[in-house]
C-alpha cells in the first residue's frame, strides 16, 4: 500500500521528487547496489533483450513509441519530451518511472506481454543508469581479443607441472578460488584413459594399452596418449561425426518417398579432412564454396575433392512425392542452407528473420534475403542436379595398384566401346537380297538331358515340336549339302511357323506362343561354323536376333511385341510366322557329311520354338569387315576380371555437388516468408552479410565464396567463438556458452568469457587446427579431473558451470554400439566407404510409405563403426532414434541426452547386443586361454570367476570391486543353475554350451550397466 | 549428465535433496517419494512441463483417427447439388485463380458425386451411403465442415496436420502434449501410434517425431504383429524369471556405482529398467483383445489375431483406459486420384467399410464406459479433395486444401453440432473456418493447455505447436 501511494504521488510530482523516490524504493538489492559496478553484458543487456527489445528494438515493424533501446543514442536523445534515459540520473529517466509504475496503463513492460520485471531487474536498470548508462557492444559481436590468463593463488593445486601451464585452468581455477571452491582431484588413470579414448576416437582401449599406461612412470604419459589418439585415423571418424551432425548428413532424400542417395563420398571427405587436420578456415571455404574455387590464379578449376566438399550444401532434402512443385522445395532447400549457415558458423538464429525482422537480434528481413541471395544462385531444384562420379576410396587417395587397374580398365572400356561401335555398324547393315532353297530336314530330335524324342515332320517339309518336349530342350536335326556343281552355303534362314497345336498358334511353345532361341549352332564333323551376322523380320525389345549367335547362353532371340513396335507397325503380331537370316562367317563347301543344326533354349522354361523350317542360300554375301566376336569375348573377360579386383567393380557413384547458375535469379524480400509473395516493389536484393557485421555500410558481395571467406575472416568474431564453444560442449557436456546455438542477445552469457575468447583466438592463431584445440582442452587439469558427483556443489553449482568436476556424459548412440563392438573385439576398423547394414529388427518399415532396402551384412561390414550405418531420414535405424540421434531433417548443433525405458529395452533385448554379448564372452575365454594373466599363475583351468573378471575389464576397462564381482558371480551361478534345469531354453539359444550361454548373460549385464552407457 | 542443465536443475535438486536426506534408495522408494510429493501439490497440477494447467482441462486423453491420404468430403459429408448440375463444366476462373493443385491439369472439369445423401439425427447432418455406421453418432460428434490447411502434398500436409509445420524437424502434437502434461501410465509410453491399411503413412516416423523436444516424447509405434514395441520381448532363450534376475543384477551394480559417483542420473536409469520390465508385462496384456466380450468385439468388428483398423480402435480404448495420453491411429489408402485402385466410385467403398463401423463403435464404446467425457476423439485426413475430377485409368479427385471435413467428439465438445459451411461448389469455406492451427489450439485448450504458453526454446527461439497462429474455436466448446 505504501508503495502504491508513493508511486501515485510520484506520477504527479516533478523530477527531483522522482529521483528521491527512486532511491528510496525498497527493493531487494538496494543495500549492496550503489557501489558495485553493473556489468552491462551480464546484467543489463539480458533484461533489455528479453523484456524490451521486442517493442523497442531493431524491428521497425513492431517498434512502439519510435523508441529504440538497443542504440545508446536513441533513449538518451535530449530532444525527447521525457528523456528515456538521463545518464547518471535515474530519477529523471522516463524509463525508471515507467518500470516502477504500478498503473497498468503506464507500467513497462505492459502486463499484456506477460514479461514483468522482477524487483532485482528493476534495481539493475536503475543502478546502470545511475552509473552512467554505458552501453557495450554485445559480447559475441565484439572483436576477438586474446586476454592474459589470470594469476592463481595456489598453483600447487595442479597435479602436474605440464598441466599448470595450460591457461584453461587459470581461468577455471581462479573463478573457483574466488568462490572458495576446490577443484575435483584428477581422475584415476584408468578412467582418464577410457575418457580420452571415448572422447577422441570413440572406442575402448585394449587391456594392454591400459596396462602399459598404468605402469608407465613418465610424467608425460597422458600427453603422449593424447598425441597418439589425435593421430589415429579413428579420430577423423569420431570428430567427423560431430561435424556430420551440423552438416545434417543422411543417406536418403527425406520427406515421404525418402529414396537413397549416394552421399558417402562427402562423409569420406569430412573424415579425411579432419584426419589431415585441415585448417577450419579452409574446411569452411571448401564446403561452402568448393565449387567456386580456386582462390589462387594458378589452377584453373577446383579439385575433385573440393567439389565433393561442396556437397555440404546438398544435404538438404528432396521431395520425391508425386505432384510436388519443384520451386517450392527448391525454396525450402535454400532456406535450410541459410539457416544452417547461420546456426553452424554464426551461432545465430537467422531463421527467425525469414518472415519478419528478428525481434531480439539485429537481423532484419532484408538481411535474411540478402543471405538467401547467395544460395538462390544454386542450379539444383528439388532433384539431384549437378553430380560428379566418385569411386570408392577415391577421396582418401587410391593406392598405385588400384590406380593402375583403373587406368587399364578405362583403356579396356574404351576399346570395348570402339569394338561395340564397329559391331553395331556391321549389325546395322541391311539384310542382303539372297536366293533361298528349302532344305530337307532329317533326323530331327528334341533333347532334354539324356532323353531324346523325335520331332514330327510335316508334309510341307517343316517340323513340329510335340507337346512332350518341354523345359529347356535343344532341338537337333541334320541336312546334307552335296553335289558336284553345288556352290558353298553362304547363309541359312530359320523360319518359325504357326500351328494350331501350339499355344496361341505359336510359333513358340510358351503359353503366349513366344520362344527364346538362345543359340543356333551349325557343325560338320564336329567343327563349328560361326555366323557373322543375323537379321530377323521382328525381334522382341531386348531380345534381338543377334543374341542367338553371340555364344552367350543367357541371351536369346524372342518375338513378343511392345506398344511402341505395334504403333510403328500396326499389323505386327507375335503369333504369326517369323524368320531369321543368319550369315555364315565362312561358307560351307558341299560335302557328303551331314550338316548338324542345334537350336538351343537355355533360359525361360518351355520357351521353345514350336514349328520351324530351314532354307539355305548360296548367293554371295556382301563383303563386310569380319565381326571380331572372339576379340569381343576376350575384352569382356578381361574387364570382368579387372573389375572384380576393384571396389564396387570400379563403378563410380554420382555424388551431388553444388553449382551456381550462370544467371542467378533475382532475389526479393519474401513477404511473410512466403516464396509466392516476392516483394518486387521494394526492389531486388544483392548478396551480402547482415548489416550489423558491416556497420550498416553497403558491402556488395558476389557469391558463396565471398560469404565463406568472410565467415572465417578476422572481421567475423563469431565463427571461432561458436566452434570452440561447441567443441568444449562435446568434451564437457555443456558449452561455456550454454546456448551453444544462440550467441545472439537472447542467448546465455558465457560462464568464462575471457576463457572463451582466449580459446577462440588461440585456435585461430594455431592456424584453425582442430587437433590443436582439442589437445589444449583435453590436456587441461579441468578436463582431466574426476567426474564424480559432489554433494558440496549440488546447491552452489548443480549444472556444473564452474567446472569444479568433469561431467558424466551419456554416450551418443553411435559410440554406445561402437563401445560394445570394441569391448567384444568385433569392431572392423576400416575407414570410409558406402554405408553398411548391421542387423535391424523386422518391421521398421511397417510405418513408412515404402519399404527400404536393408540387406543385413554378414561379413566385416556387420561390425563397422555405427556412424557408417545407412541413415534413412523417414525411418532411421532404431538404435539412433532411441538414443537421441535426430533425423537430420535440419541442422543439429547439439543432441539431446535422455534416459528412458525404451533405451533399457534396446540394450537389454536387441539381438545386436545379444550377439555382441556372446562375442564378449568368447573373447574373454579365448584371451584367458592364450595368455593367462598373473592372477591365473597357478596354471589351473581358467575359472568362471576369471572369465567374469576379464569381461569386466574388457567392458569397463577396470577391475571389478569385490562386491561387484560377488554380485556378478552370484548372478552367474543362479543363471547356470537355471539353464541346467531348463535345457529347453538353452536349445532355443541354438544349442549353446551352458557355460558360454551363462557367460554371455553376464556380458549382457555389463552392457546394460550405467557405467557402460556413460563416459565418466 | 542429462540434457539442458537449467531445465533439469529443479529435478536434480529434488533428487539430490532426497539423496542427501539419506533415503535408503531402492529406486521405488525414490519414485514413491516423488509421487507423494507430486500428489501433495495442488490437485490441478499436471505432471509435465507446464506444472499447472493453464485452463481447466476438459479431457485427459486424445485419440486421433488419421485418415491418411485425404478422404473426399464430397463423397462422404458434403452433398453439393450445384456441383452435380455443373458436372463436366470448367470451374469459373475466379475460383481457381491463384490456387495450386498437385496434379490437376489446367482444364480439369467439375465433377458431381454419384453418391446418395440423406440427413440424419437431430442435427440433420448429411451423410452419404458410404458411412452407414456413422448414422449412429451424428448427434454425438461435432462436425467441422470448414477445415483448411496450407499444403497440398501428402508428406508435407501430414506433417502440417501433426506438427503445424510442413517440413520435418518440429515436434508432433502428441509429443507436445506428452511434453506438456506427461503421461498417466507408468508402464506404457505416453504417446502411442498404430497403423492399418496396405502400407505406412507417407512421412513415416517424422509424423510422430519429437522434433527438437527430448526424444522420450516421440510417439512409440505399437506393432500389430510380433512384439508390439520394438525389443519388448526378451531375446531368445531368456525367460521372464531370468530377465528379472538380469534386471536385478544390473540395477544392483548400478546402485554400487551410485555409491561411488553419486550421479542422480544413475537413479533415473535404475527406474528406467524397472519401468522397462513392467512394460514387458503390460504391453502384451494390452494387446490381448480376446479378453473383450464377444459383444464388444462385434461392436467394433474386431477379430483377435488379425490386424485391422477395428482392432486398433479397440486397442485405442484400452490404451486410454491404461492412462496413455495420446493415441494416434493411421489408416492408409484414402488417396483416390482415379488411378489404378484409386477409383473414387469403387475403391473408396472398400476403405470406408474398413473404418466406418469401428470409428462409430469407438465413440459409442467410450461413451457407455464413461470415458468419452475425458477423451477427445478426432477423425480426419491431411486435406480434402477437389471439386474438379481427375481422370486417369478411372476417375477421382485431386488434393484440396481450402475446404474439407473432420469430426471431433468428447469432453468439452458440443455434440451434434455442425460447424462451418462451404460454397455451393465446395471450393472455399464460407463460414466457421477452422484452420489446422485453430484445431491444434483447440485440442490443447481441451487438455488444459494455452497454446500460446506451451513453448520450447530451440535454436534461440521459443517454438510452439501453433507457431505464431492459432485461434481457439470456442464456438464448438460446450
Amino acid at each position: 500500500m505504501m508503495c502504491k501511494r508513493i508511486v501515485v504521488i510520484a506520477v504527479l510530482l516533478i523530477s527531483w521528487a522522482n529521483a528521491l523516490l527512486a532511491y528510496q524504493h525498497p527493493h531487494a538489492d538496494s543495500k549492496k547496489s550503489h557501489s558495485q559496478k553493473v556489468d552491462f553484458q551480464k546484467e543489463v543487456r539480458p533484461i533489455l533483450a528479453n523484456h524490451c527489445f521486442a517493442c523497442h528494438g531493431f524491428d521497425d515493424k513492431s517498434r512502439q513509441a519510435d523508441l529504440r533501446l538497443d542504440l545508446p543514442s536513441d533513449p538518451t536523445d535530449p530532444n525527447r519530451a521525457a528523456p528515456t534515459i538521463v545518464p547518471g540520473h535515474p530519477g529523471s529517466s522516463e524509463l525508471v518511472r515507467r518500470i516502477l509504475s504500478e498503473d497498468p496503463d503506464e507500467i513497462m513492460p505492459p502486463p499484456s506481454t506477460k514479461k514483468p520485471l522482477s524487483a532485482t531487474q528493476k534495481a539493475v536498470l536503475e543502478r546502470w543508469i545511475a552509473q552512467g548508462a554505458h552501453y557495450e557492444k554485445h559480447w559475441a559481436f565484439a572483436p576477438l581479443t586474446r586476454p592474459t590468463p589470470p594469476e592463481i593463488a595456489d598453483p600447487n593445486n595442479f597435479s602436474a607441472a605440464s598441466i599448470a601451464s595450460n591457461p584453461i585452468d587459470h581461468w577455471i581455477r581462479s573463478e573457483l578460488e574466488r568462490r572458495k571452491l576446490k577443484p575435483a582431484p584428477q581422475s584415476d588413470t584408468t578412467t582418464l584413459v577410457r575418457r580420452l579414448y571415448l572422447d577422441l576416437i570413440g572406442t575402448l582401449p585394449s587391456l594392454e594399452e591400459v596396462e602399459a599406461i598404468q605402469v608407465d612412470p613418465q610424467p608425460d604419459k597422458i600427453d603422449r596418449l593424447i598425441e597418439h589418439l589425435l593421430a589415429s585415423p579413428q579420430f577423423g571418424e569420431r570428430w567427423g561425426r560431430f561435424w556430420l551432425d551440423q552438416a545434417r548428413y543422411a543417406d536418403s532424400n527425406g520427406f515421404t518417398i525418402d529414396g537413397p542417395r549416394p552421399m558417402w563420398p562427402y562423409r569420406d571427405w569430412v573424415i579425411a579432412a579432419i584426419n589431415a587436420d585441415m585448417p577450419f578456415d579452409r574446411f569452411t571455404i571448401e564446403q561452402l564454396a568448393g565449387d567456386l574455387l580456386p582462390v589462387d590464379s594458378n589452377s584453373a578449376k577446383p579439385t575433385k575433392n573440393q567439389l565433393i566438399a561442396s556437397a555440404f550444401q546438398r544435404n538438404t532434402m528432396i521431395n520425391e512425392e508425386g505432384g510436388v512443385k519443384a520451386d517450392q522445395y527448391r525454396h525450402e532447400a535454400i532456406v535450410d542452407r541459410v539457416n544452417t549457415t547461420g546456426a553452424v558458423w554464426l551461432g545465430l538464429t537467422i531463421g527467425c528473420a525469414q518472415c519478419h525482422t528478428h525481434k531480439y537480434d539485429p537481423i532484419s528481413i532484408d538481411d535474411y534475403y540478402r543471405l538467401y541471395a547467395f544460395f538462390n544462385a544454386c542450379s539444383d531444384s528439388n532433384a539431384a542436379g549437378p553430380t560428379i562420379d566418385v569411386l570408392e576410396g577415391e577421396v582418401f587417395g587410391l593406392p598405385e595398384s588400384v590406380l593402375a587397374d583403373l587406368s587399364k580398365l578405362q583403356q579396356l572400356s574404351q576399346q570395348l566401346q570402339e569394338l561395340e561401335a564397329r559391331i553395331k555398324k556391321v549389325n546395322e547393315a541391311p539384310e542382303p537380297e539372297l536366293a533361298w532353297e528349302p532344305v530337307p530336314i532329317q533326323h530331327a530330335l528334341g533333347f532334354e538331358g539324356e532323353e531324346s524324342l523325335a520331332l514330327i515332320p510335316l508334309d510341307d517339309g517343316s517340323v513340329l515340336v510335340p507337346d512332350s518336349i518341354r523345359g529347356n530342350a535343344t532341338l537337333k536335326f541334320e541336312f546334307v549339302h552335296t553335289g558336284n556343281d553345288a556352290k558353298p552355303i553362304t547363309a541359312l534362314r530359320l523360319r518359325t511357323l504357326t500351328h494350331d497345336s501350339l499355344p496361341q498358334n505359336g510359333p513358340g511353345r510358351a503359353s503366349n506362343g513366344n520362344f527364346v532361341l538362345t543359340e543356333i549352332q551349325i557343325l560338320t564333323n564336329k567343327n563349328k561354323h560361326p555366323f557373322s551376322q543375323a537379321w530377323a523380320d521382328h525381334s522382341q525389345p531386348k531380345y534381338p536376333v543377334a543374341h542367338a549367335i553371340d555364344a552367350d547362353p543367357k541371351t536369346g532371340w524372342a518375338i513378343n511385341t511392345d506398344a511402341a513396335q505395334v504403333q510403328a507397325k500396326p499389323d505386327l503380331k507375335m503369333n504369326t510366322p517369323h524368320s531369321a537370316v543368319l550369315a555364315l562367317a565362312s561358307p560351307i563347301a558341299p560335302a557328303s557329311a551331314p550338316i548338324e543344326v542345334f537350336l538351343m533354349h537355355e533360359i525361360n522354361k518351355d520357351y521353345l520354338i514350336g514349328r520351324f523350317a530351314l532354307d539355305k542360300s548360296t548367293s554371295p554375301l556382301p563383303v563386310h569387315d569380319p565381326v571380331p566376336t572372339q576379340q569381343l569375348e576376350e575384352l569382356k573377360a578381361q574387364i570382368a576380371e579387372l573389375s572384380r579386383r576393384l571396389p564396387n567393380q570400379g563403378r563410380p557413384v554420382a555424388q551431388m555437388v553444388s553449382q551456381d547458375q550462370p544467371q542467378p535469379p533475382t532475389t526479393y524480400r519474401m513477404l511473410r516468408g512466403d516464396f509466392l509473395s516476392p516483394d518486387q516493389e521494394s526492389g531486388p536484393l544483392s548478396p551480402s552479410i547482415p548489416s550489423i557485421f558491416r556497420d550498416g555500410e553497403d558491402l556488395p558481395m558476389t557469391n558463396r565464396l565471398d560469404l565463406a571467406k568472410w565467415l572465417v575472416s578476422p572481421e567475423n568474431p563469431l565463427t571461432a567463438r561458436v566452434m570452440v564453444n561447441r567443441v568444449w560442449m562435446k568434451l564437457f557436456g555443456t558449452g561455456l556458452v550454454e546456448t551453444e546455438n544462440d550467441f545472439g542477445l537472447q542467448g546465455s552469457a558465457p560462464s568464462h568469457p575471457e576463457l572463451l575468447d582466449w580459446l577462440a583466438s588461440d585456435w585461430v592463431d594455431s592456424g584453425w587446427s582442430l587437433k590443436h584445440l582439442i589437445h589444449r582442452i583435453v590436456s587441461s587439469a579441468t578436463y582431466q579431473q574426476s567426474s564424480d558427483w559432489r554433494a558440496d556443489l549440488v546447491e552452489i553449482d548443480p549444472a556444473n558451470r564452474l567446472l569444479a568436476r568433469q561431467s558424466r556424459i551419456r554416450l551418443d548412440a553411435e559410440i554406445l554400439r561402437d563401445r560394445a563392438l570394441s569391448a567384444s573385439g568385433s569392431l572392423t576398423t576400416r575407414i570410409g566407404g558406402p554405408s553398411v547394414h548391421p542387423p535391424q529388427p523386422a518391421g521398421v518399415y511397417n510405418f513408412t510409405q515404402n519399404v527400404k532396402n536393408w540387406t543385413e551384412d554378414t561379413g566385416a561390414n556387420r561390425y563397422r563403426k555405427t556412424m557408417y550405418t545407412e541413415f534413412y531420414r523417414s525411418a532411421p535405424y532404431p538404435l539412433f532414434t532411441t538414443f537421441d540421434s535426430p533425423d537430420f531433417s535440419t541442422v543439429c548443433t547439439r543432441r539431446s541426452r535422455t534416459n528412458t525405458p525404451l533405451q533399457a529395452l534396446t540394450l537389454a533385448n536387441d539381438p545386436v547386443f545379444w550377439e555382441l554379448s556372446l562375442q564378449l564372452a568368447d573373447r574373454a575365454k579365448r584371451e584367458l586361454n592364450q595368455t593367462p594373466l598373473a592372477i591365473h599363475s597357478d596354471q589351473t583351468l581358467v575359472s568362471a570367476q576369471d572369465r567374469i573378471r576379464r569381461m569386466v575389464l574388457l567392458a569397463w576397462c577396470r577391475a571389478p570391486s569385490d562386491s561387484e564381482l560377488d554380485r556378478l558371480c552370484q548372478f552367474r551361478a543362479s543363471t547356470l543353475e537355471y539353464y541346467r534345469q531348463n535345457t529347453k531354453e538353452l536349445e532355443s539359444l541354438g544349442g549353446l554350451d551352458v557355460d558360454r550361454a551363462t557367460d554371455a548373460q553376464v556380458a549382457r549385464v555389463l552392457f546394460n550397466t550405467d557405467e557402460f552407457v556413460n563416459r565418466d | 549428465m542429462l540434457d539442458g542443465p537449467s531445465d533439469l536443475l529443479q529435478q536434480h535438486r529434488r533428487r539430490a535433496f532426497l539423496s542427501a536426506a539419506g533415503v535408503g534408495f531402492g529406486s521405488l522408494a525414490l519414485k514413491s517419494l516423488i509421487a507423494q510429493e507430486s500428489s501433495a501439490q495442488e490437485a490441478s497440477a499436471a505432471r509435465g512441463a507446464i506444472g499447472q494447467f493453464h485452463v481447466p482441462p476438459k479431457v485427459k486423453n486424445v485419440i486421433f483417427l488419421f485418415m491418411a491420404g485425404g478422404p473426399s468430403q464430397l463423397e462422404l459429408f458434403e452433398d453439393k447439388p450445384v456441383l452435380k448440375e455443373f458436372h463436366g463444366k470448367l470451374p469459373p476462373e475466379s475460383l481457381t485463380q491463384g490456387r495450386r493443385f498437385a496434379f490437376l491439369p489446367a482444364d480439369a472439369k467439375l465433377m458431381g458425386t454419384n453418391r446418395t445423401y440423406q440427413r440424419y439425427g437431430q442435427c440433420g447432418m448429411e451423410l452419404s451411403s458410404l458411412l452407414p455406421y456413422h448414422q449412429q453418432i451424428v448427434d454425438k460428434v461435432c462436425w467441422l465442415r470448414g477445415m483448411k490447411t496450407d499444403v497440398f502434398n501428402h508428406g508435407p500436409a501430414k506433417l502440417f496436420m501433426n506438427c503445424g509445420f510442413q517440413a520435418p524437424g518440429r515436434p508432433s502434437i502428441g509429443s507436445w502434449v506428452t511434453y506438456g502434461l506427461g503421461s498417466e501410465s507408468e508402464s506404457l509410453p505416453g504417446f502411442v501410434v498404430l497403423q492399418s491399411g496396405p502400407r505406412g503413412p507417407r512421412g513415416g516416423n517424422t509424423l510422430w517425431s519429437a522434433g527438437f523436444l527430448p526424444s522420450k516424447f516421440q510417439g512409440v509405434p505399437l506393432r500389430s504383429q510380433g512384439s508390439p514395441i520394438l525389443h519388448l520381448s526378451n531375446p531368445k532363450g531368456i525367460s521372464s524369471s531370468l530377465q528379472q534376475s538380469f534386471i536385478d543384477t544390473t540395477n544392483d551394480l548400478n546402485r554400487m556405482r551410485y555409491e561411488e559417483v553419486s550421479d542422480p542420473e544413475i537413479q533415473t536409469r535404475i527406474a528406467a529398467y524397472e519401468t522397462a520390465f513392467r512394460m514387458q508385462t503390460s504391453a502384451p496384456e494390452l494387446m490381448r483383445i480376446d479378453d473383450e466380450t464377444p459383444e464388444t468385439l462385434d461392436l467394433y468388428g474386431a477379430r483377435p489375431g488379425t490386424s485391422s483398423f477395428a482392432n486398433n480402435c479397440l486397442l485405442a480404448r484400452r490404451l486410454v483406459e491404461r492412462g496413455v495420453r495420446f493415441v494416434q491411429l493411421y489408416h492408409t489408402d484414402w488417396d483416390h486420384h482415379g488411378g489404378k485402385n484409386q477409383d473414387i466410385n469403387a475403391d473408396l467403398d472398400k476403405v470406408c467399410m474398413e473404418v466406418d463401423q469401428a470409428s462409430a463403435a469407438l465413440v459409442l464404446d467410450l461413451e457407455r464406459r464413461g470415458l468419452l467425457d475425458e477423451t477427445l476423439v478426432i477423425w480426419g485426413g491431411e486435406f480434402g479433395r477437389t471439386p474438379m475430377g481427375e481422370v486417369r485409368e478411372s476417375s477421382g479427385r485431386d488434393h484440396h486444401v481450402d475446404a474439407f471435413t473432420m469430426w471431433v467428439a468428447g469432453g468439452g465438445i458440443k455434440p451434434g453440432m455442425i460447424h462451418g459451411a462451404t460454397d455451393e461448389l465446395g471450393f472455399s469455406v464460407t463460414e466457421g473456418l477452422v484452420h489446422v492451427h485453430d484445431l491444434h489450439a483447440t485440442i490443447l485448450h481441451l487438455l488444459g493447455i494455452d497454446h500460446q504458453r506451451l513453448t520450447y526454446r530451440f535454436q534461440g527461439r521459443d517454438y510452439r505447436l501453433t507457431d505464431v497462429h492459432g485461434r481457439l474455436v470456442s464456438e464448438i466448446l460446450s
